[in-house]
């Protein structure tokens, strides 16, 4: 046997995958294979592309969602099933605002010099341009997603379903304004949702400030790591049971600098053990104090406007001033009192913004708030009762201990362009809602979520919130949770650190398949995928063997093998079991 | 071989859809214009058909015994050659008819007989396959007038060696000096040489009488 094959093999080149993989896709995209059909009688499996941002080109986080989901789409298909595989990207807001105003830093111009039709402009062009270079990375992965049905959040649409969804939500009472104490960032000059404030650890100073009692008994030293807010403080309190206090409850203190009265009041919520037992109260500037002012029925004030500069409630002496230079003046002005008791060093956890890393603060602010109790509560049930899985299961846990703490979701963003909501009516506004299309009724629910585990809270579960709410039936069968890309030493992929592997440079250079198999093996190994380019180009070798392999068979076969008999005759049903 | 060389692309072709849908394309497989739209091999438990896997398993021994000899008789591989099978149940005969086309073209052959009565002729190289026993008729594999000229020619040499190694190990200097297992190597081979040319008459023989 070996002797007929090796007189017949001539060693063609190795595998060239550039040269077939533009070929082939462009082959499949006229064929129509990737369409799906609303009218079949087949069984429907459907996933919704978790919609890239438009912030940037993709990265193999990306590239990683798009394999597995191609091949679990590849294979059904091939099964028989109805798939449709719907894609998409997000215009995400806020984060592309920004990416945008850097540009713009870039040519020493900015949002607000160019105006707001000017700047929606180079709004839509950065969409348009990051638009297109996306949409060609999916196709150089291979992605047989339906291009037909392809959507962006800020399309026609999709606004009209967020319209919908605000209106009826608001109409059912879901919605509502309030005063509230949100996380504002200054420079964003937006509110942020708690998933979008980072807290980082940094090391900073803790300033003890010496509080006079109005009857000039004393005084009470209060311990702050911002000593700005205490423009804005309507309190000092002290734990019930501290007996260094339990005398001066009840007293009246006179703030300094702006000579304003204030309680001394008693709550639980304060630590003994914390510095000296007694705390400035600043319900205006702080989730704790806010708290504790709602408790003790204090006054809030606000001492900061919506660009971080003190207001008007500061004072006339620190009004106008950032918040960082009032700090400053205020110590200043402080020890000038021989009101600085003392300075020592201490680590602060502070709140980032995550789209531009400013300092975050927490402001009271007139928001649109989504009532998320009775959204959570079916949500729960159907993941409880087995009706939606969570794969791999431990993430159930994670997704219940959330959904039982949740906060009412602030929904609105001070944003020119974008709006929010639209990511988490993604499986139904993508296919015709609120219209009753025969898409809708063909592809709801989808079979399975398919994405990386970063995302449950932020979008996962607002999907499934939304769905359940407007469509009765939660938006997928089934959640698959898929690990984070990181490099060959477990680190994140980073620009600044430099071990960024680009999905195209790769493809280019071992082919798509070849990253395909790599990424689509080691996801199977763990939460983290640590990929090293060695191993891509192992599988590109492996590759080549099948394709020497296959090639070597050929010409085994010699020219007038025709499989036409073969599956024209009736036992092709057996040679398609075995 | 070919089928599952098919349902291997199948099964990878998800993984892979690249490469596979352009070795598709290169193989002669079906008439299904891309892999992408075939259907994906079943290996489902109950689609598992024991029944089927022992067909397929009985076609793969029947063309890998024909292709060994063919190779052990140096037979071209542009050669039609023609086959007879003495089966031991008939019903395996309806069976080698609805496998006979992919069979002849894998094996190459131009006949593919078979019967149940028991054969018993010469000149022909046998086989045993579970279901039966393989008959390939010598004239089929080469051209008896060439093969004799061969085998004479082998012979020729084998003899010729076997008298330069016979005055060597005949020579008292060499078996006395030369490093002992020199020597012990030289008589081995001039064994291997001496059973060669037994066979290589016995052959010259049979071929004689066709
Ligand atoms: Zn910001």
């Amino acid at each position: 046997m070996t002797k007929i094959m090796t007189a017949h093999i001539s060693l063609d080149k190795p595998y060239q995958p550039k040269e077939i993989e533009e070929k082939w896709y462009q082959f499949w995209m006229e064929e129509g294979y990737f369409k799906a059909n609303p009218s079949s009688k087949k069984r429907p499996f459907v996933i919704m592309m978790p919609p890239p941002n438009i912030t940037g080109a993709l990265h193999l986080g990306h590239a990683l969602t798009a394999f597995i989901q191609d091949v679990l789409i590849r294979w059904k298909r091939m099964q028989g099933f109805n798939t449709l595989w719907l894609p998409g990207s997000d215009h995400a807001g806020i984060a592309t605002q920004n990416v945008v105003e850097k540009e713009l830093l870039k040519e020493n111009t900015s949002r607000h010099a160019l105006g707001r039709e000017k700047f929606l402009e180079r709004v839509w062009k950065w969409r348009e341009n990051y638009g297109r270079i996306i949409l060609t990375q999916q196709k150089r992965f291979g992605a047989s997603c339906d291009w037909s049905r392809e959507h962006f959040t800020m399309d026609e649409q999709l606004s009209r379903a967020v319209r919908e969804v605000f209106v009826s939500l608001y109409k059912e009472k879901l919605i509502y304004r309030g005063n509230y104490l949100i996380n504002w960032c200054p420079r964003c000059e937006s509110a942020l949702s708690d998933l979008e404030v980072n807290h980082i650890e940094k090391s900073g100073k803790l300033w003890h400030l010496k509080y006079p009692l109005e009857d000039g008994s004393g005084f009470m030293i209060v311990a702050t790591t911002r000593p700005e807010t205490m423009l804005g403080d309507t309190a000092v309190a002290v734990h019930p049971k501290d007996k260094r206090y339990q005398s001066l409850v009840g007293k009246t203190i006179l703030l300094p600098l702006v000579q304003r009265k204030i309680p001394v009041v008693s709550d639980k919520a304060v630590d003994p053990q914390f510095g000296t037992g007694a705390v400035k109260i600043t319900p205006g500037h702080d989730f704790n104090d806010f708290e504790l002012g709602r408790r003790n029925s204090l006054p809030m004030i606000s001492v900061l406007d919506e660009k971080g500069r003190m207001n008007e409630n500061a004072g006339a002496v620190y009004q106008g001033l950032d918040r960082f230079k009032a700090r400053k003046k205020i110590l200043e002005d402080l020890t000038a009192q021989a009101l600085l008791e003392k300075e020592e060093d201490y680590t602060v956890t502070l709140g980032h913004c995550d789209r531009c890393e400013a300092i975050v603060e927490p402001m009271l602010s007139t928001q649109w708030f989504v009532k998320a109790k009775p959204l959570a509560k079916p949500a729960m049930d159907v993941v409880r009762k087995k009706k939606v899985k969570i794969i791999p299961e431990g993430w159930a846990k994670t997704y219940f201990n959330w959904m039982e703490n949740i906060k009412d979701w602030c929904i609105s963003r001070q944003i020119w362009w974008g709006h929010w909501f639209s990511s988490a009516l993604w499986p139904f506004s993508t296919l015709g809602w609120p219209q009753k299309t025969k898409d809708l009724k063909t592809f709801y629910p989808s079979t399975v979520m398919e994405t990386g585990f970063d995302i449950l809270f932020f979008w996962v579960a607002r999907m499934m919130m939304m769905g359940i709410y407007f469509m009765k039936k939660p938006p997928f069968a089934s959640i698959y949770l898929h690990a984070m890309v990181r490099d060959a030493q477990g680190q994140k992929m980073s620009k600044s650190k430099g071990n960024v592997i680009d999905p195209l440079d790769t493809i280019e250079k071992y082919g798509a398949d070849a990253l395909r198999f790599t990424m689509i093996a080691l996801a199977t190994q763990g939460r983290d995928i640590k990929l090293a380019e060695e191993r891509v180009a192992g599988y590109r070798n492996f590759i080549n063997k099948i394709w020497n392999a296959t090639r070597f068979a050929r010409m085994n076969l010699e020219s007038n093998f025709n499989f036409k008999e073969v599956s024209s005759s009736k036992n092709l049903s057996t040679k398609t079991n075995f | 071989m070919m089928f599952i060389l098919k349902e291997l692309l199948k099964l990878v072709h998800p993984f892979l859809p690249f490469v596979t849908e352009e070795l598709w394309h290169q193989l002669p497989l079906s008439n299904e214009k891309s892999i992408m739209i075939t259907s994906f091999p079943k290996f489902h438990s109950k689609w598992v058909n024991s029944k089927a896997k022992k067909e397929v398993q009985m076609m793969i021994d029947l063309v890998s015994q024909i292709r060994n000899i063919r190779g052990e008789n140096n037979v071209s591989p542009s050669k039609f050659i023609s086959v007879t099978i003495v089966l031991k149940e008939k019903k395996n005969g309806s069976l080698l008819n609805s496998y006979s086309e992919s069979i002849k073209s894998l094996a190459k052959l131009s006949q593919m007989r078979w019967q149940t009565e028991s054969l018993d002729p010469k000149n022909v190289i046998r086989a045993a396959l579970k279901f039966g026993e393989l008959f390939i008729p010598m004239t089929e594999l080469f051209d008896v007038e060439e093969e004799k000229k061969r085998l004479q020619k082998e012979l020729a040499k084998v003899e010729e060696d076997m008298t330069h190694l016979d005055s060597r190990l005949s020579t008292p200097a060499f078996v006395e000096r030369a490093p002992k297992d020199v020597v012990q190597k030289e008589k081995d081979r001039f064994q291997e040489l001496k059973s060669k040319k037994e066979k290589l008459a016995e052959s010259l023989k049979k071929m004689s009488s066709l």
